[in-house]
């Protein structure tokens, strides 16, 4: 499709604003990788000398080092929880009647709706009463249900667009119900679900405000030392080793899912209604 | 329907037939318990709680707290927060428009570039995008250098720790929100009745407003629905770059339970802003459907 309301210089003018635009998206995502691998303490855009002692610390230092752990561990654990969950969840709604599916839809995209801090403040109660503040389940099973929406959907979209015939097929060629689900929805899906295990790692990774909640004074979690590092002015440049290597595992995680993606060749698929049935 | 022994004969009945029916509904079932059952005890039990607290919990159903939220102090504060995501929404709507227009009609490097950095922005984290603008916008930061040399301020200017920067800072991280959800729905616009309007004699401006902008405020609907939701609760970027000057209910939430230490009177307000949440998602379920958010889902 081209353009017809602009004039050769409303085009430009545009593109020029697109441009700007870019700036103000991606700069202050990158601006932080400079920053890191640079020696002193201050924070220059433009390093005079290069290092990589940030890195280093946030490598061998005890307190660095413990968060860093604790994170990956909470959000691997968070993650697989959230994605066996929004799988079940997605093929389930999509095989529910409508509006058993639609009711269903709504409570399992609500924990991304509502506020982190709402959310956060009704675990705390709840796990204060119970005793499990400070706990590592009880906080990787907050943030499952934090990240639950990000598998449920990306797998919900492709349901529907996936042809419902191939079931039939299954079926008809003596395939049991759970088996046609394993060998035949289940690859097809495949590309969807990364995507949200990846995303939903990603967001517990940087999840911060039930974290401070729940983690109690012994957990420290990686967003939270580095909450606590920014609250105390910002100063200590290992965040920024910590955001450059949050960054690079944001696009390696991107990549790998758009590379994956784009591997299946998409065949616009029939609509998914009752009148298709033979 | 069906009986008892469908499922020993499931492998002869037709797909689509009463018993494949029957046992396609037990399996949907037996695959829904699981994430049911995660929901409930994991974000219902928490939130019923909260509810039952914020209405005195132990102490018989009274409604204290929510007494003490008509307080003139919060209620200045949920007007502020409204207002704050009210301006942020519109901002992000009025700047993400003719982006989304650039990126739906006009093939250049800007638009292909656009659209990996807007996706990629999805991706990156809250807070390290929020630091970075402590770092750009502080004292001796990059825009103050370059406003000093460029002979503009004699002085540096404070762009952070106060609204300005809570601005800058949320508008960044929500504007890839609205991005996202307007481009697709621009990009779905059929040309050639922008082409038949001028075609007829209309200026491009009539064209815009009478056949351009109607078709696309479905989506421009639906990304503010989501921006003013996500606005309402935000709490890492304002709570940072505020540096305590700003106030919003989240980061009272937060005070009550911290501060206060006063657990009713942060589950009431929790309560309220859980309402306001739901309705709105109610509301976004009725114009767009949820499974439109990020512009997945069925168009």
């Amino acid at each position: 499709m081209s353009e017809y309301l602009l004039g050769a210089n409303g085009r430009r003018l545009l593109i020029a604003y697109g441009w700007l635009l870019i700036l103000f998206i991606i700069v202050p995502a990158l601006v932080l990788v400079p920053v890191s691998i640079g020696k002193d303490d201050s924070f220059v855009i433009i390093p005079h000398e290069l290092s990589l002692r940030w890195y280093q610390t946030l490598f061998t230092d005890t307190r660095w080092r413990n968060a860093l752990i604790l994170s990956l561990k909470l959000a691997v654990f968070a993650s697989v929880l959230a994605t066996v969950a929004g799988v079940l969840a997605a093929i389930g709604v999509s095989r529910a009647a409508p509006q058993l599916a639609k009711a269903l839809r709504l409570l399992f995209i609500a924990p991304m709706i509502v506020p982190l801090m709402v959310i956060g403040v009704g675990f705390y109660v709840l796990y204060a009463r119970l005793r499990l503040l400070g706990g590592f389940v009880p906080l990787g099973a907050a943030h499952a249900v934090l990240v639950l929406p990000f598998v449920m959907l990306p797998v919900s979209a492709r349901l529907y667009s996936m042809d419902q015939r191939l079931e039939w097929a299954a079926a008809s060629l003596g395939a049991g119900p759970y088996q046609t689900i394993i060998r035949v929805v289940l690859p097809q899906l495949k590309p969807a679900i990364l995507a949200g295990f990846a995303f939903a790692f990603i967001f517990s990774f940087d999840e911060v405000v039930v974290a401070q909640f729940l983690s109690g004074p012994q957990m420290e979690t990686l967003p939270r030392r580095m909450w606590e590092g920014i609250q105390m002015g910002g100063l200590d440049k290992t965040i920024t080793a910590v955001t450059t290597v949050q960054l690079i595992l944001a696009v390696v995680a991107m990549l790998f899912i758009t590379t994956w993606q784009w591997r299946p060749k998409a065949r616009p698929a029939p609509a998914r209604d009752k009148a298709d049935r033979p | 329907m069906g009986n008892a022994t469908s499922i020993s004969h499931s492998i002869t009945d037709t797909p689509g037939g009463a018993d494949w029916e029957t046992q396609r509904r037990r399996v949907t079932v037996t695959l829904l318990v699981v994430p049911i059952a995660m929901m409930a005890l994991l974000f219902l039990v928490p939130l019923g709680y909260l509810v039952w607290l914020s209405l005195g919990g132990p102490s018989g159903p009274n409604v204290n707290s929510y007494r003490q939220l008509a307080a003139p102090v919060y209620l200045n504060l949920a007007y502020y927060t409204l207002q704050l995501a009210f301006i942020v929404t519109v901002a992000c709507a009025v700047i993400a428009y003719p982006l989304a227009y650039l990126l739906a009609n006009i093939e250049s490097a800007v638009s292909r570039l656009m659209i990996v950095g807007l996706v990629i922005s999805l991706w990156l984290s809250v807070l390290a995008r929020t630091y970075s603008w402590i770092i750009i916008l502080q004292r001796n930061g990059v825009v103050n250098d370059l406003l000093q040399q460029a002979g503009i301020t004699s002085k540096p200017l404070p762009l952070v720790y106060n609204e300005t920067g809570v601005y800058i800072g949320m508008i960044h991280i929500l504007l890839p929100y609205m991005g996202m959800t307007l481009y697709p729905t621009l990009r779905a616009i059929d040309g050639s009745l922008v082409r038949s309007a001028l075609s007829l004699g209309a200026s491009p401006w009539t064209t815009f407003r009478r056949v351009y902008f109607p078709l696309s405020l479905s989506g421009l609907v639906s990304g503010s629905i989501l921006v003013f939701t996500m606005a309402i609760g935000f709490f890492v970027t304002p709570a940072i770059l505020g540096g305590g000057r700003v106030n919003t209910i989240v980061m009272a939430i937060q005070n009550q339970v911290q501060v206060l230490v006063d657990l009713p009177l942060a589950a009431a307000t929790s309560v309220v802003l859980l309402l306001v949440s739901l309705l709105i998602l109610v509301v976004y379920e009725r114009i767009a459907g949820v499974e439109r958010i990020f512009g997945k889902g069925r168009q």
